[in-house]
């Protein structure tokens, strides 16, 4: 039965966590992903967590609880992680690893100001350590939500997401969404048709219905049946360069075949209007708010808004794009919204694309209003 | 433009602050009234200066922050003079008049001097009944919320404490109607 109530963003995540069927986490606190944590070790110590076996595991350091996950996730564990900031800087050696091997890992990660310890509850200044923070190479899917109730829906797509494609997937939220409260709908996945991924171990000596290599894709696997039994061989090292291309190339090739299922966006505003707006996460409430009070007084515009920042909608912002007299990018950070777009329209627009780069600050729907309202 | 009453409460990190605006934006949303809240604070817990947001309408409200309050709430005076720049024409400000003493800068806005400190502390003899003083306080500004509504969702917030301690619940009550008679 679905329920509306009026909780924090982080709390959404967590109760989206136990409807999605996820058994554990692993993490280390840190503003303004805690809430996450504290919920979750609320819900494995309650009399309902024990019966559900959930496990909740406070590691020393965020790279031990990215590499727990990791291991929670080899044997075919539901399993996820929530940091931040200086944190999620951290937890990139297990997530690059993850990459290499395709593990379906899952990190909640809610951006906070930075560089290094800097403000502790808002920011968007994490995209591009999200998106591409490993050491090359790795691909990994993050998903950006804008109000508390896609904290909620997306926190149940980030698993699916993860174990139907074997990439490690992202949840990049902010301090904003996660200690805001406010009116969220839960449900149980199960009532909207929503069927989870089945959890399937990697491991040997685990019991699986389908055959390995059915569940793990090529190349990173290795999979050797010796005297009836199915060996796994895992590799995040390779012998020759040769090699290593081979392997980067079909993990492309990979990512790139199932990028156009993955990819979601979101269009706002007056089809026609010439005004674009791109912007992401709690930034695209503020444009849409703003597109709204333009409207009132006559003027104008409209709004792309990636919900995956990777893999990036590119063809449709070239498209939302092509008419666009104006390109404006809003984001609470510098250039990292700014580089993905520029990136994606590049050569195929005529006109120049402004950046309104606030780090670490929220943007007031005021604002978007003033910069439209620029003369041109 | 958006319609929303907007609320900022401002003061020293463990005074409350956040409570303040999480209690009057849940007790909006329980009395069946779209609210949103967002805390703002530093990495002190204490020694540090915390704000809060809360916003109560009847549409869904988009965005936590805003330009400009018609409600600031400042509990010391170096929060007060953070909050100067929400102030609007006909915003209403309430301080702690124990701890915001000067008030030249803002007479124009009329400030009300709530001094919950020494009501809490000496009228109910229960200094941790200091938010209630202000929340009471804070109800009667803001409008379409009703006093019964608010002791109704205290009651459902509370359920657990109140059931420990059952004379919290009266104490409560009476902290707040004091908050609430104090503003004309």
């Amino acid at each position: 039965m679905s329920e509306k109530k009026f909780i924090m963003g982080n709390e959404a995540i967590g109760r989206a966590a136990r409807a999605a069927g996820a058994r554990a986490m692993f993490g280390y606190p840190i503003t303004p992903s805690s809430e996450i944590l504290h919920f979750w070790s609320g819900e494995a110590g309650s009399e309902q967590g024990k019966k559900d076996n959930l496990v909740f595991t406070q590691a020393e350091d965020e790279a031990a609880a990215g590499f727990m996950l990791i291991g929670s996730v080899l044997v075919g564990t539901r399993a996820f992680t929530a940091t931040g900031g200086p944190g999620h800087v951290i937890m990139q050696d297990a997530f690059a690893m993850a990459e290499a091997m395709r593990f379906p890992i899952v990190a909640i990660v809610m951006q906070r100001g930075g560089p290094s310890t800097s403000t502790v509850v808002y920011s968007q200044s994490e995209v591009t350590l999200a998106c591409f923070g490993g050491n090359g190479n790795g691909y990994r899917i993050v998903y950006s939500p804008a109000s508390i109730q896609e904290l909620y829906d997306y926190t149940i797509k980030v698993f699916n997401t993860a174990w139907k494609y074997r990439f490690p997937t992202m949840l990049l939220s902010d301090g904003y969404l996660g200690k805001m409260m406010d009116e969220v709908e839960l449900y149980d996945p199960a009532e909207r048709g929503i069927v989870m991924e089945p959890a399937e171990p990697y491991s040997q000596g685990q019991v699986r219905t389908r055959p390995l290599a059915a569940i793990v894709p090529s190349p990173e696997l290795d999979a050797r049946v010796v005297d009836g039994v199915e060996y796994a061989c895992f590799r995040n090292c390779l012998n020759f360069e040769e090699e290593a291309l081979a392997v980067n190339m079909e993990t492309k090739t990979a990512f790139d075949a199932v990028a156009p299922e993955i990819i979601e966006y979101e269009e706002y505003g007056d089809k026609d209007a010439s005004t674009l707006i791109i912007a992401h996460g709690i930034v695209s409430a503020s444009v849409k708010q703003a597109i709204d009070n333009l409207k009132e007084k006559g003027v104008f515009a409209r709004l792309f808004r990636p919900i995956t920042l990777n893999p990036f909608p590119a063809e449709q912002l070239r498209t939302s794009a092509k008419n666009a007299k104006r390109i404006f990018v809003a984001e609470s950070a510098v250039g990292q919204l700014g580089k993905l777009a520029a990136h994606a329209l590049c050569g195929t627009v005529s006109v120049p694309i402004v950046e309104y780069s606030r780090p670490s600050i929220g943007i007031l729907p005021k604002e978007i209003e003033a910069l439209v309202m620029q003369p041109a | 433009m958006s319609k929303h009453y907007k609320i900022v409460v401002c003061g020293e990190g463990g005074q409350g602050v956040l409570s303040i605006a999480k209690i009057i934006a849940t007790a909006a949303w329980l009395q069946g009234r779209k609210a949103i809240y967002l805390p703002n604070f530093t990495t002190e817990k204490r020694g540090g200066v915390s704000m809060a947001f809360a916003q109560i309408g009847d549409e869904p409200i988009r965005f936590p922050r805003f330009e400009k309050a018609d409600l600031c709430v400042a509990l010391s005076q170096r929060a007060l003079e953070r909050l100067l720049p929400f102030f609007k024409d006909g915003t209403v400000v309430i301080v702690n008049s124990m701890l915001v003493k000067d008030l030249s800068g803002i007479e124009q806005w009329k400030p009300y001097r709530v001094d919950a400190t020494t009501i809490a502390k000496e009228q109910l003899k229960k200094p941790r009944t200091f938010n209630m003083v202000i929340m009471g306080a804070m109800l009667k500004c803001i409008p379409g919320l009703s006093v019964e509504g608010f002791d109704g969702a205290l009651k459902k917030q509370f359920d657990s404490k109140y059931k420990k301690d059952p004379t919290l619940k009266d104490l409560n009550e009476k902290a707040f109607r004091i908050g609430y008679e104090l503003i004309s």
